[in-house]
């Protein structure tokens, strides 16, 4: 994976926070970020050059106007004034390579001069061991702070560690192990197996990038949020707004056009589709 | 009316075994190469052209096989394609993808792509080009697909929209000669495009270098390839090719359903 840098522009050294998404259910990661990109005003300044990520190109991402800006997979954004960098990834990694995506993610971002990376995902809620009120409103999170991944800064904010990380089951152990280069045995796991409910979350693309980034001693925090399949906009401003909360970014910072505090981006206009064929009525 | 419940997911969405980190990396497969027809065309000897159009719709392959002056310098092969069945001349139903010279301009090459790019391997194609024929610019057809796009697609009505890199949407050079592009609307936010075509403007994006991807719509028909013809011709103004009323009746048929 190599960082460059677009013509006339450059990363700014004092950001030392990396926001990015995880692919997720919901894409609730990649929505928050957009979210974030357009709300803070943060500029492009380079692109990701990775092969294990599909392409995709399309236009203006954010706007305000169409101005046949092109967006690719990869781009790297800077909001100097909040001391922050975000990566938007727009397409999935080739199947397999999750974790050579992971790696090359976390060793970019430490040649970047990142310090402390935030990765946003979300849940299937349909994977819930307890289901109560707050249900999905509920943010979790795991953190690099310490062994069993709980954060002082993250409890303050009302946020649980989430109970089914458990750092010494096989698969999170041997995503460390692959993730420090380390040679496992070939039948140290068997995928032949099925997937249990403890096998999920460290199968999931936020795990292999929290265990890559840990790898290379970058202080990283999760952020996840359960969701469903469907209108995800909701999920993706609670975390949008987590983000902010964990970062001390002030609501009032943000270049706000819609009620709550948010600027949407344009590509989110037509996210449900064209309107309804108006002749049927 | 879709079925909701029992429908696949749309493109945008992934399922578990999209995610899931534990899944076995693919087979690594031979590296995409070039084959040159001659030593003179070999980029090696630096010789690149300034303009490199690269055919990926079926119109576009259609038209540009139909163009007259041109000469064949090479072909890429992927080694996972099957040559079963080529010929050695090239054919417009051919699953190859062969470079041509245009004689008329002979800074300008021609890219057919007529086999079907894994998404996976688009970006290893893409990397090829640019390392080894390094065009000054690039032009590429392809077409709007409709799984993606997000706004309502007119039965009857042709299309045209384009993509380009910053560089040259920047350009200002007058006697450019993609500079009919300039009156073509962008395609619309919240859309995408993916494949090789995709994988071939953001590699141009990445270095920095002039690429225009124009998508079109419908995916076959002969009204798209009347105006590739007109798109053409302001690259080229000496351009012929051999497509007659009969030719241009086949390309309406001319889809895999029947190949």
């Amino acid at each position: 994976m190599e960082f460059v840098a677009e013509e006339g522009r450059q990363l700014n050294s004092s950001s030392s926070t990396l926001i990015l998404p995880a692919l997720s259910i919901g894409n609730i990661g990649q929505l928050a970020v957009d979210l974030l990109i357009a709300s803070l005003n943060a500029k492009r300044v380079g692109f990701l050059d990775e092969p294990s990520v599909l392409p995709c190109v399309g236009n203006d991402a954010y706007g305000p106007m169409p101005e046949g800006d092109l967006a690719i997979p990869l781009e790297v954004y800077d909001a100097p004034s909040h001391g922050l960098s975000l990566i938007q990834q727009r397409s999935p990694v080739v199947k397999g390579m999750m974790i050579e995506f992971a790696k090359n993610l976390a060793s970019c971002a430490s040649d970047m001069g990142k310090t402390h990376i935030i990765i946003l995902s979300g849940l299937d809620s349909g994977r819930r061991r307890r289901c109560d009120l707050s249900s999905n409103m509920q943010i979790h999170y795991i953190s690099s702070a310490s062994v069993d991944g709980t954060d002082e800064v993250c409890k303050h904010l009302g946020w649980k560690r989430l109970p089914e990380y458990s750092p010494t089951q096989k698969r999170w152990q041997y995503l460390v192990s692959l993730s420090e280069g380390n040679i496992v045995p070939d039948d140290f796991l068997s995928f032949d197996d099925e997937l249990t409910d403890e096998d999920y979350y460290p199968s999931l693309p936020f795990a292999a990038l929290f265990s890559c980034c840990k790898a290379k001693d970058l202080k990283v925090t999760c952020i996840l949020s359960y969701c469903s399949e469907g209108d995800n906009i909701p999920d993706s401003f609670r975390m949008a707004e987590a983000a902010c909360h964990l970062l001390g970014v002030r609501m009032n910072d943000i270049h706000a056009n819609e009620p709550g505090g948010w600027l949407i981006p344009l590509s989110w206009k037509t996210v449900y589709g064209p309107p309804p064929d108006i002749s049927l009525f | 009316m879709d079925d909701v419940i029992t429908d696949f997911l749309p493109p945008s969405r992934l399922y578990f075994e999209d995610l899931n980190a534990f899944s076995p990396p693919p087979s690594p497969l031979p590296r995409p190469f070039i084959l040159w027809s001659n030593t003179d065309h070999n980029p090696d000897l630096n010789f690149h052209p300034k303009t490199l159009i690269v055919a990926i719709s079926k119109p576009s392959c259609f038209f540009l096989h139909h163009v007259t002056c041109k000469t064949l310098i090479g072909t890429v092969v992927l080694p996972e394609i099957s040559v079963s069945g080529k010929t050695l001349d090239p054919s417009h139903s051919d699953n190859s993808c062969n470079i041509f010279k245009l004689d008329s301009s002979p800074e300008t090459f021609l890219l057919l792509i007529q086999y079907t790019v894994c998404a996976d391997r688009a970006s290893a194609l893409a990397k090829l080009v640019f390392d080894e024929i390094k065009p000054e610019k690039t032009l590429i057809f392809g077409s709007i697909q409709s799984c993606n796009y997000r706004g309502t697609l007119p039965v009857d009505e042709t299309l045209v929209f384009k993509l380009e890199t910053s560089k040259q949407r920047d350009c200002k050079d007058e006697g450019d000669a993609l500079g009919f592009v300039k009156d073509l609307s962008y395609f619309p936010s919240g859309n995408l495009i993916d494949g090789v075509g995709a994988a071939l403007l953001a590699k141009c994006q990445i270095r920095g270098r002039n690429g225009i991807l124009l998508v079109s719509w419908p995916e076959y028909g002969g009204s798209i390839v009347s105006l590739l013809k007109s798109f053409m011709l302001n690259v080229s103004k000496e351009l012929d090719c051999d497509i007659d009323g009969e030719t241009l009746k086949d390309s309406h048929s001319d889809s895999e359903l029947y190949s």
